[in-house]
Order: C-alpha cells, then sequence, then structure tokens
C-alpha cells in the first residue's frame, strides 16, 4: 500500500520462522497418535516465539514419544530411557542462553527415570518438561506403565494392572522447590497451546502432564472424558490461562483457579470424578539451580592461574637443597 | 550429707580405648567438660579414643547412655574384660533345628508332542520346568515377549511375576528373592543387561543364585533391536566390579534354549551363583520345533537360605567384607568356585571338526549359518568344521584344543567386533598354546549377521589364492 519494496528492506541478515521451519523428518507414529498433535502444539510455540534454530534443544528418553526430537528441526538429544532430565540439566547447566525442552514418556518418566524426575523438580532449572502420558508403554508394545489405570488388561498384566496408579500430578506437587505444574488433553488444542506458552515464559522447571492417545494400543481409554466433556475442569484465572468462547461452549464445568494456590491445587488433582485441565501451580519465585550455579563475575586469564596455583601449592612438596639441609 | 557420700559412690566411666569410635557423643554429652578428642591412633581400632580427665568427672554417667558403643563407655567396674552376652543374660541356645538342605525332587513328564515356540518362549518354559516360579524384569525388545508369557503362566503356577520400575529395581529384586532361595530369573536386552551389572556383581559376592536371559540386540547405546553378539565382553569379563566370573551359556536353537535355560538353574544353585544366558535377537524371535523334556524339576531348599523360618533364622546374605584379610579370603574361596567352573562346565559342540583343515568358530545364530557354510565347502570338498563353544565362559579349550588338532586356520564368524575372537585368543593364550594358528575373522555389524554365503565365499576366496 505504501510501496515498500523488498529492495528497501536492510534487515536482511534476519530470518523470519514459519511452522515449516520446524519441522524436522517425517513423523513415523501411528495414524491417530496423540503425539502429533503435541508436536504440533510446539512447533506453533516455537513459530509464535520465533524461536531461533539453534538456539532451541529438544532432549527426549526412549519411547514412542521420545521420537519428537527427530521431528524437530532444532537441536534435538534422543537420550537414554529414564534419562532424559538429567541430560536436558546437563545442557542448561553449561547453556543457559538456550531454550531446552523436554519430552518423556509415562514409562520414561514416571517407572525408570522417577528418581531423576523427583531431583529435577527440586533442582528448578529453566525448562519446559512434557510428560506424553499415553498410560503404556508404546514402544516396547503394550505393557503397563505406573500410570495405567487399575484393572487394565496389558502384555504384562494379563488379568490387569494390581494397584492404584501413580498420579504424577500429585507427585510433583509434592517435591520440594516446584515451581510449575499444568495439566491438558492433547485433544483440546486451544489448552494445550496455551499452557505451553505460559510453561515457556515460566522461570523454572514446568512440568506439563500431557494426556495423550495411543489409538494403536489403548484406543478407549480417554473415552470417558472425550465422550463426556464435563469430566474435564477447566481451570481459568487471570493469572493462568483463559479459555475462548468456543471452548467454554464444550467444556462447560470450569472453574477459577489461582495458580498460586498450593493447596487448592493439591485438592484439585486428587478428585476423583473430574480431571483438571490448566494451570494447576505457578511460583516464580523458586530459586533455581542453574541461577544459583551461574557464574558471578568474569576471571581474567591471570586471576585463574592465581586461583589454580594457591590450590596446588597446598600440596607441594618443597624439594630438599643443601640450603635448607632436609 | 546423704547426698555427697551418693555422689561418691557413682561409677565414674571406663573407656575401653580400642571400642571407641572418636564420634564425640561423650563429649557433647559431658556437662563438666572432661572428655576431649583424643591425639593418638590406638593401634587395634586405628581411630583416636577420647581422653578423659577423671580429676574433673563427677560420675553423672551422661556420657555412658550417650556412647552407641556397646563397649565404648562402661562403668567402672573391676574385671575391664568386654563381657559375654552370655555372662550377662545367661547361656540362651536357640531351640531352633539346625536348616538343612533339601534337595531337588526330579519328577518324570509325561510324552508330549513337539511345539512350535519362539526362543524367548522356549526359555520361558524351560524356566518353569527347572522350577522357577519367580521372574522379575522390565519390558526392552527382543526380549519381552518371553517375559509376557511368564507374566501369563506363572500365576497359575502359584508363582509371581513382577514388572518391576526398572532393570536396576529388577535385578535387586532378584538378588533378594534369590537370597530367599528362590529361583528365580529376568529376560532382558543389552541396554538393560548393561544396568544390571552392579547388581550381578553383588549377587556373585553375596553367592546368590539367578539366572539372566540377555537377548542381545545391536550397539551401543541404544543401538537398535536387530541381533548383535555385542555383550559378550560384559558377559564374560564384565560383570560388574570385582573380581566376577559366572557362567554364561550361548544357545543357537529354541530347542537349546530351553534345555540351557533348564540348565542354568541347575547350575545357578549347585555353585550359589548367577548364571547367564547370552541369547540374540534374531534366536530370541525365530520360532523352532522345540521337544520337551521328560523330567521336570520340583525345586528344593538350600540351607544357605534367608527363607524366613525359625531354622534358616541365623543365615546372613551380605556382599560386605570389611577386613582385607576377610575379603582376600573371600576372593580365594570365589577363585576356587571359579575354578571347578572352569574343570566341569566346559561345553562345546563340535561338527565336522575331527579331520578340518579349517575350523570356523561360531556360535549363537552366526553359528547356524557357519554350519550350512561347513556344509556347503564340505561338498565342495573343503575340509571345514565348525567349533560352537556353549559355555562362553568358561571357554571349552580342551575341546577346541581337539578340534584344531588338523586345522591349519581358525576362522571366527561373529556378529560383533571380535569379543569372541578375544575369548579364543584369551582361552588359547590361557592353555599355553604357543603356535597361534593364523586366525582369520568374518564379522558384521549392527544388527547384520554375516550370511552363509559370504561366509563360503570368503573361504573359498582364500582356497583359491593358495
Ligand atoms: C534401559 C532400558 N530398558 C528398557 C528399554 C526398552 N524400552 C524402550 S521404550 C520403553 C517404554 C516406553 O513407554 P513410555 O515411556 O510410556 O513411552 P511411549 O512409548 O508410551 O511413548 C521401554 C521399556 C530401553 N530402551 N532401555
Ligand atoms: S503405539 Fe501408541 S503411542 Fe506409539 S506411535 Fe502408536 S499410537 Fe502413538
Ligand atoms: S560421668 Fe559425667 S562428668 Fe564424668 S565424664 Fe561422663 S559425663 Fe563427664
Ligand atoms: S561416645 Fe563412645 S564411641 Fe563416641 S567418642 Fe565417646 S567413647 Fe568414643
Ligand atoms: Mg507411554
Amino acid at each position: 500500500m505504501f510501496g515498500i519494496q523488498s529492495q528497501c528492506n536492510i534487515e536482511f541478515d534476519e530470518e523470519y520462522y514459519d511452522l515449516e521451519s520446524y519441522q524436522g523428518s517425517i513423523p513415523r507414529w501411528c495414524p491417530g497418535c496423540g503425539d502429533n498433535a503435541i508436536l504440533t502444539a510446539v512447533q506453533k510455540l516455537c513459530r509464535d516465539e520465533q524461536l531461533p534454530l539453534e538456539k532451541t534443544v529438544f532432549v527426549s528418553g526412549i519411547g514412542c514419544s521420545s521420537r519428537f526430537p527427530h521431528y524437530m528441526k532444532t537441536y534435538g538429544f534422543h537420550g537414554l530411557h529414564g534419562r532424559a532430565l538429567p541430560v536436558a540439566q546437563g545442557v542448561k547447566i553449561r547453556r543457559p542462553d538456550l531454550h531446552v525442552f523436554v519430552n518423556m514418556g509415562d514409562g520414561d518418566c514416571c517407572s525408570i527415570g522417577t528418581a531423576h524426575w523427583i531431583h529435577a523438580v527440586r533442582y528448578n532449572m529453566k525448562i519446559v518438561a512434557m510428560l506424553h502420558d499415553n498410560e503404556i508403554y508404546g514402544l516396547t508394545k503394550m505393557q503397563a506403565s505406573p500410570t495405567s489405570p487399575q484393572g487394565l488388561k496389558t502384555n504384562t498384566t494379563p488379568t490387569g494392572a494390581y494397584l492404584r496408579p501413580l498420579n504424577p500430578l500429585s507427585v510433583t506437587l509434592g517435591i520440594s522447590n516446584v515451581s510449575f505444574v499444568a495439566n491438558v488433553a492433547e485433544w483440546i488444542p486451544e489448552a494445550m497451546n496455551k499452557v505451553i506458552a505460559e510453561a515457556f515464559h515460566h522461570p523454572g522447571f514446568a512440568f506439563i502432564r500431557i494426556m495423550q492417545r495411543c489409538p494403536h494400543f489403548t484406543p478407549r481409554l480417554f473415552d470417558p472424558f472425550i465422550t463426556d466433556p464435563s469430566k474435564l475442569l477447566m481451570l481459568s484465572h487471570e493469572n493462568g490461562i483463559q479459555f475462548s468462547d468456543g471452548i467454554s461452549k464444550v467444556y462447560k464445568s470450569q472453574m477459577e483457579h489461582d495458580p498460586s494456590d498450593m493447596q487448592r491445587a493439591r485438592e484439585l488433582v486428587e478428585m476423583t470424578d473430574q480431571m483438571p485441565i490448566g494451570i494447576l501451580y505457578r511460583n516464580p519465585e523458586v530459586p533455581r539451580y542453574d541461577e544459583l550455579r551461574k557464574r558471578q563475575r568474569i576471571y581474567s586469564m591471570d586471576m585463574r592461574k592465581a586461583a589454580l596455583e594457591t590450590e596446588f601449592a597446598k600440596f607441594a612438596v618443597e624439594p630438599v637443597t643443601e640450603r635448607n639441609g632436609k | 550429707m546423704i547426698k555427697a557420700t551418693k555422689q561418691k559412690e557413682r561409677p565414674k566411666p571406663f573407656l575401653f580405648p580400642e571400642f571407641c569410635k572418636a564420634c564425640g557423643r561423650c563429649i557433647t554429652a559431658c556437662p563438666k567438660n572432661c572428655i576431649t578428642f583424643g591425639d593418638t591412633i590406638n593401634p587395634k581400632s586405628g581411630l583416636m579414643p577420647v581422653q578423659i580427665d577423671m580429676e574433673l568427672c563427677n560420675g553423672c554417667g551422661l556420657c555412658l547412655s550417650a556412647c552407641p558403643e556397646p563397649y565404648g563407655l562402661m562403668p567402672q567396674v573391676d574385671n575391664h574384660e568386654p563381657i559375654d552376652p552370655k555372662t550377662l543374660f545367661g547361656e540362651k541356645n536357640s531351640t531352633a533345628s539346625k536348616a538343612v538342605r533339601v534337595p531337588d525332587e526330579v519328577l518324570p513328564l509325561p510324552d508330549m508332542n513337539p511345539l512350535i515356540i519362539k526362543g524367548t518362549y522356549a526359555s520361558a518354559i524351560g524356566a518353569a520346568l527347572a522350577g522357577c516360579r519367580h521372574f522379575f524384569g522390565y519390558p526392552i525388545t527382543p526380549s519381552t515377549e518371553g517375559a509376557e508369557l511368564m507374566a501369563k503362566i506363572l500365576p497359575e503356577l502359584n508363582g509371581v511375576f513382577v514388572q518391576a520400575v526398572s532393570e536396576v529395581a529388577t535385578v535387586n529384586m532378584m538378588y533378594g528373592c534369590g537370597g530367599a532361595g528362590m529361583r528365580c530369573m529376568t529376560f532382558t536386552s543389552s541396554p538393560g543387561f548393561s544396568l544390571m551389572l552392579e547388581g550381578i556383581s553383588y549377587m556373585i559376592g553375596a553367592e546368590v543364585p539367578g539366572v539372566f536371559v540377555n537377548v542381545m540386540r545391536g550397539g551401543p547405546g541404544l543401538g537398535n533391536i536387530a541381533p548383535e553378539q555385542g555383550d559378550i565382553k560384559l558377559a564374560c569379563r564384565g560383570l560388574g566390579h570385582g573380581n566376577t566370573y559366572a557362567v554364561v551359556l550361548a544357545p543357537s536353537t529354541p530347542q537349546e534354549m530351553l534345555e540351557l535355560t533348564m540348565l542354568a538353574f541347575q547350575l545357578s544353585f549347585k555353585y550359589r551363583h548367577p548364571v547367564i544366558i547370552l541369547a540374540d535377537g534374531y534366536l530370541g524371535q525365530m520360532t523352532g520345533k522345540v521337544n520337551l523334556p521328560k523330567e521336570m524339576v520340583k525345586p528344593g531348599l538350600p540351607d544357605w537360605a534367608v527363607f524366613g523360618d525359625e531354622a534358616h533364622r541365623a543365615n546372613l546374605i551380605c556382599s560386605i567384607e570389611l577386613s582385607e584379610q576377610d575379603l582376600e579370603q573371600h576372593n580365594l574361596h570365589l577363585m576356587e568356585k571359579y575354578d571347578r567352573m572352569i574343570s566341569t562346565e566346559q561345553r562345546a559342540d563340535c561338527y565336522f571338526c575331527d579331520d578340518a583343515e579349517i575350523v570356523l568358530v561360531a556360535t549363537n545364530t552366526p553359528s547356524r549359518m557357519a554350519k550350512g557354510a561347513v556344509e556347503e565347502l564340505r561338498r565342495a570338498g573343503i575340509r571345514v568344521g565348525l567349533f560352537r563353544p556353549i559355555s562362553l565362559w568358561p571357554f571349552p579349550i580342551d575341546a577346541f584344543e581337539q578340534s584344531i588338532s588338523e586345522a591349519r586356520k581358525i576362522v571366527v564368524v561373529e556378529a560383533g567386533n571380535g569379543q569372541l575372537e578375544d575369548e579364543i585368543r584369551l582361552a588359547m593364550s590361557k592353555a599355553g598354546i604357543m603356535n597361534y594358528l593364523p586366525i582369520e575373522h568374518i564379522q558384521r555389524y549392527g544388527g547384520v549377521l554375516p550370511s552363509k554365503q559370504a561366509i563360503v565365499d570368503q573361504i573359498l576366496a582364500k582356497e583359491v589364492q593358495q
């Protein structure tokens, strides 16, 4: 309209990233797998935040969901089963300037990786951690996971899972230094997108449990929530996220929940008749390990040398000479 | 007045210096500040016991109750020797009968039609027939199907199947269950086996039986789920820390998966020692005809078990030996066991080795390709044989020496980078076979198996050259 022509654009070294910019190889998840929706949501976040490809890292464990980094064109780290979080912490502690995301399965996070999960929450480094919770082992072909519902028949629980499932939300809310906990369902993209965006801006460890459908092995698992939207309790708040009219029409059971209210958050995740969707808890004030350990100042080469010499001098042995007569 | 005399009668503390751990609890407890940290090392304990200034002491006794050592601080008495509990509490002999070893029973099985099953299934059935009623494991391809079968059959047999939270949990559950004298096993695959090694070292140290079926897959790292033989060095040379070895059995057919699993349980209890079965991803998945054995085992109960009844009450399972002398003795004891395994547990299969000029060495699935190659090369008039070690540790060196007596070269066929070959070289060197025959090899990696044709071609090519 104003006759701007491309030649007069002088910011030629800046690149705009669109959705395709973030697409890595073609996803090999089953058709209808909830992981596809999570991938789309994350790519949207990257585009909306214009995250430079080379400043962004996706770290995963092992599982279907952990193929995530292959499908992003950012840096990727497909790690060890259960160990995605320590790998991500290793990246973050040395390179706090990178945006670090973690994708892990429920077996990954809540079974073999439980110790790492608990301590990653406590370390509270600025990382967005997504738990793709399909309540089953997908990649190894349908074994029970700690989050599988009681009674679920799987290949390792032919008569049904024995125990009540582990609740990743109440566990995380119980860990010292917890600073961000949210719950979303992959089939409600609006809530998922908004929560992931909030998690990205949270200064600390943001834990998002994503209910994820696995149509291949447990196609009916989340049906109660899908067929009866009133089983989901949408949490909105001016300090949390707010839903569009469209969403509010379908998901009528909504509630104001202040994410700074830990007591209420704990009650919400223990509900048996409804599942909360949204931000359960957020406290930006919790100290961060990556911040606490950051170098406070820059040291000159001479200062470093002097520091090393003082340390080594403590162990030095004086050579025997004629003069000291030893 | 009465007070004063009473105070005088209170016994002052007496310190047994060799029992004082210098923890300092008495120092904090003493209201008169008469106890200080010592500055001389006690030659018996190697620690520095505290010192008490008896002049200042008023015998309040607070240090006595603060001291956690049964013989650290005692009230002053005439006899300053540690008191035998018997004299304190009277002799109290256990009324429990001594634990006796209940031997296994062998029960006949009716004739059964052969089964057509996968290798992992055959191994699971073998375990059940060997009396194993306890399974602990963590899913990992390509071993999980064996575990899944156990999940179905063990509850029917009044046994337990537990999907542990990880391989680390798995091996420690086995440590516990084996320690109770029970037959237990796991199915795993390479990355999972790596995680179990720490626990296996403890089991060897504490002499606890257990059977580990490692269905090897492509590595290193996550690698892939195709067959490789990259864990031979782990099983034969690297069972965790310490001087650790264990019998390692390598089946090559579903039938052997069954038989060797049964044997593994027998050896595991005979030696009170873990046993490793190394299979490969192809063998685990491959279906084949399996004849069921004529007998099954009803397990007994060892006398050393921490079984949880009166008779076994005094038993203790541990792998800690604080004194160097004791630990050396324990290692000597383990080494004596290793020697017995080396002299009695070598197993091998020799195929056309008697007159062989070229001896192929292969195990697991690659030995099937090698066998095919032997047949084809024999038809071409070349005198080739196959030596197939069934026990990888101990390496069947005695049979091997015989197999190569007519040979002019050895060709090692393996899905790996020479881990089997290293075992052969080490075994020959230890056996003092000094003039090495030339050793060649045919290797594939990453889940690719050496093909029969590749073996035939390489051998023909070299023979034509000569
Ligand atoms: C040490 C180790 N043990 C076991 C495995 C096998 N394994 C791969 S993924 C997986 C679990 C998959 O379940 P989950 O974490 O829920 O991810 P999903 O596939 O459901 O996304 C297991 C047990 C492994 N790779 N490494
Ligand atoms: S098995 Fe399940 S979780 Fe894995 S890709 Fe298929 S649908 Fe997704
Ligand atoms: S008896 Fe009382 S005063 Fe004497 S050393 Fe012990 S604590 Fe100190
Ligand atoms: S409390 Fe007992 S063991 Fe500890 S320093 Fe005193 S005498 Fe020694
Ligand atoms: Mg899962």
